[in-house]
């Protein structure tokens, strides 16, 4: 018996062969595939290659669109007050004004402005409509962290929390919290999807994905998409018109985003090759040192990271961490404690990570992984705390690029549209 | 441009250069060619890593009552190291036979460097489920790769999963193989093509089942050697 790939779906229950062949081209159900070099013949058929990874897809496999649907109770609240600034304000009801509508809608707001609780009051309206909602992004660290939280906010809403690995897969709920990859497993289900920081990685000009959300959601559901740091598509769809948008320039504590200085330095790579750490990098670690504040430095690349780790860790309570590495999420926990000082660290924990009360530096900032949207992100990690709001952030390069010009340019615009709409104290 | 059919990456240019001279692979780059370990003075009967002439597994199949009357020398091509693994991974339990294609000139290379004659190959079958889960038998594509005449006249009798046992059990016969009635193999030298040679269980079941039909030579074709 050959194994049945499982959507879950709305529409009428039905059994679609996986690959199918039209115009005499292959194209693949299940990811949307139509690129004729993806597809390859084996012994029984002709298979996809695109979405192997979850599971094999093929002109001799099926996908069974199974009907499910769920449970829904008399009225939905939230268990405590949320406290939304007015700018938040104006942005949740623009959500449900979307929805209400069925039409597309860009939230565009800076880093620690309060996303997420921008959407309570649209999925809270969609969940007394009785409509099953998606929130979705590209990375499953932030399904981990907002799965608790939305338990914790949400009463009496049955949560499903999906990624990878997870043990929810193919529970049944109301809200499901989940990566863009698990999309696969929904045909025509979700009546709202709501895609946090779509200029991510993976899900950044990704097509797959992006199909994934289209086959995911109802033909005319709304999607809801959350970004700090929009793409060049994202502002081309904004400036021509075609996607409507909501800019957020302010922090929900209501003071600027810290302003990066940069610092130049020379032949920084090779200095640290030859285990020696650049004056002007020493002394602002030393200062910190001394002011006992803690301090994220980024750099560009593991090699970068290690070298500098070891030139460091005599002098500083340093630990390096990397995507790839075992027991990175540890440290991040004795950073946040307090424990460790200093965290050199790799652009993994450039989205998302917030600490109160730290300054933030890059090192090679002129290396190519760090582009303005990159940069944008980093500084987004400064002065997220309202009893903390100033801090120090540099950027050390051994030249000024475009990039630093441009995130420097981008930072300045948002501080600027915040204080001429008086959203600043 | 080509890619890398194991990374996904483009191939390095100098090495698209070296291959025209049939010394390189464009279809692996060479980061990824770097990670295969190829076989290399061990065992002279199987491949395997040891100090001594012959291994022990080899002395075993030596000693053994059932396969002491035929001798199978063996021709792998990599030792089965993490990436080695992950290639079989993706080959096997993804079911991507495309990757199987990254071996082509590996394989050219292996014919040129023995100059087989007179070679009929026969691949070693896989249970009907497992070739349903799968989509392909990966040995009878990788015997395709030769270019040499394939005899498909193997059957699996007995659907347990092998990988899953543990070594000593592979060890001993289960009669896992049989071949199919009215084929005449009689004088032939056959070579059993596999994707990875870990006990040689398999090999030397299967070498039975030939000996008893007359074959006048039995080799053996594995991508690995663990
Ligand atoms: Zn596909
Ligand atoms: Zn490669
Ligand atoms: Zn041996």
């Amino acid at each position: 018996m050959i194994k049945l790939l499982i959507e879950y779906t709305k529409d009428v229950e039905s059994k679609v062969i996986s690959v199918d062949k039209k115009n005499n081209r292959y194209y693949c159900r299940r990811c949307g595939n139509h690129n004729q070099k993806s597809f390859f013949k084996d012994q029984l058929g002709t298979y996809c290659r695109n979405c192997l990874v979850f599971g094999k897809s093929s002109t001799y496999q099926k996908i069974w669109r199974k009907k499910i649907s769920s449970e829904f109770i008399e009225e939905y609240c939230l268990k405590k007050v949320i406290f939304l600034s007015d700018i938040q304000k104006i942005a949740s009801k623009r959500c449900v004004e979307a929805y209400k509508l069925s039409e597309d809608l860009l939230i565009y707001a800076v880093c620690g402005a309060g996303k997420t609780e921008i959407v309570y009051e649209v999925i809270l309206k969609a969940l007394n409509d009785n409509k099953v909602i998606c929130f979705a992004t590209p990375r499953k660290d932030v399904v981990l962290e907002l799965t608790p939280r939305f338990k914790r906010d949400f009463y009496q809403v049955k949560i499903v929390s999906l990624y990878g690995d997870s043990p929810d897969k193919g529970k049944l709920g109301n809200l499901y919290i989940s990566t863009t990859h698990q999309l696969i497993n929904y045909y025509h289900y979700f009546d709202l999807i709501i895609i946090d920081e779509v200029d991510a990685f993976p899900y950044y000009n990704n097509k797959m994905l992006e199909g994934f959300v289209k086959k995911a959601k109802k033909d005319n559901a709304p999607v809801i998409l959350l970004t700090a740091t929009p793409t060049k598509k994202i502002k081309y769809l904004m400036s021509s018109g075609k996607l409507a948008y909501f800019i957020i320039p302010s922090r929900y504590h209501r003071y600027p985003i810290p302003l990066p200085t940069v610092k130049l330095t020379n032949n920084t790579l090779q200095k640290l090759n030859k285990n020696h750490c650049p004056r002007k990098i020493k002394r602002w670690l030393v200062l910190r040192k001394k002011n006992k504040k803690r301090v994220f430095i980024f750099v560009p690349s593991i090699n970068c990271g290690k070298l500098l780790e070891n030139i460091l860790k005599k002098e500083f309570n340093c630990r390096f961490v990397y995507a790839q590495m075992k027991g990175r999420k540890k440290i991040v926990k004795l950073f946040r404690e307090n424990k460790i000082q200093f965290i050199i660290t790799t652009t993994v924990l450039e989205r998302g990570v917030t600490v109160s009360n730290v300054d933030v530096c890059i090192i090679k900032c002129d290396d190519v992984i760090f582009d303005d949207r990159a940069i944008v992100q980093i500084v987004g990690r400064a002065g997220r705390d309202k009893y903390y709001p100033n801090s120090n952030v540099v950027l050390f390069s051994d030249y000024n690029t475009l990039a630093i010009k441009a995130a420097i340019k981008q930072i300045k615009r948002m501080n600027n549209i915040a204080k001429e709409k008086n959203l600043l104290r | 441009m080509e890619k890398c059919l194991l990374c996904g990456q483009h191939t390095n240019n100098l090495f698209n250069y070296c291959h025209i001279f049939g010394l390189g692979n464009k279809l692996l780059c060479e980061k990824c060619l770097i990670l295969l370990e190829r076989v290399n003075n061990g065992c002279v009967k199987c491949g395997k890593k040891t100090k001594d002439i012959i291994c022990s597994d080899c002395l075993y199949w030596r000693n053994y009552n059932l396969t002491k009357l035929f001798e199978i020398v063996n021709y792998s091509l990599f030792y089965y190291n993490d990436f080695g693994k992950e290639i079989l991974r993706r080959i096997k339990f993804s079911g991507d036979l495309k990757l199987i294609y990254a071996f082509k000139n590996e394989i050219r290379l292996f014919i040129k460097k023995y100059r087989f004659k007179d070679i009929t190959l026969v691949p070693v079958p896989i249970h009907n489920e497992r070739l349903e889960e799968r989509g392909f038998n990966q040995s009878l594509y990788i015997a395709k790769l030769f270019n040499l005449p394939i005899l498909d006249v193997l059957v699996k009798v007995n659907n347990e999963k092998q990988s899953k046992k543990i070594k000593a059990m592979r060890m001993e016969f289960n009669n896992l193989f049989d071949i199919k009635p009215g084929v005449n193999i009689e004088n032939k030298r056959v070579m059993i093509v596999d994707d990875i040679y870990t006990t040689g269980s398999t090999v030397h079941q299967i070498g039975r089942l030939l000996y008893e039909k007359k074959v006048k030579e039995i080799l053996s074709f594995t991508l690995f050697r663990s």
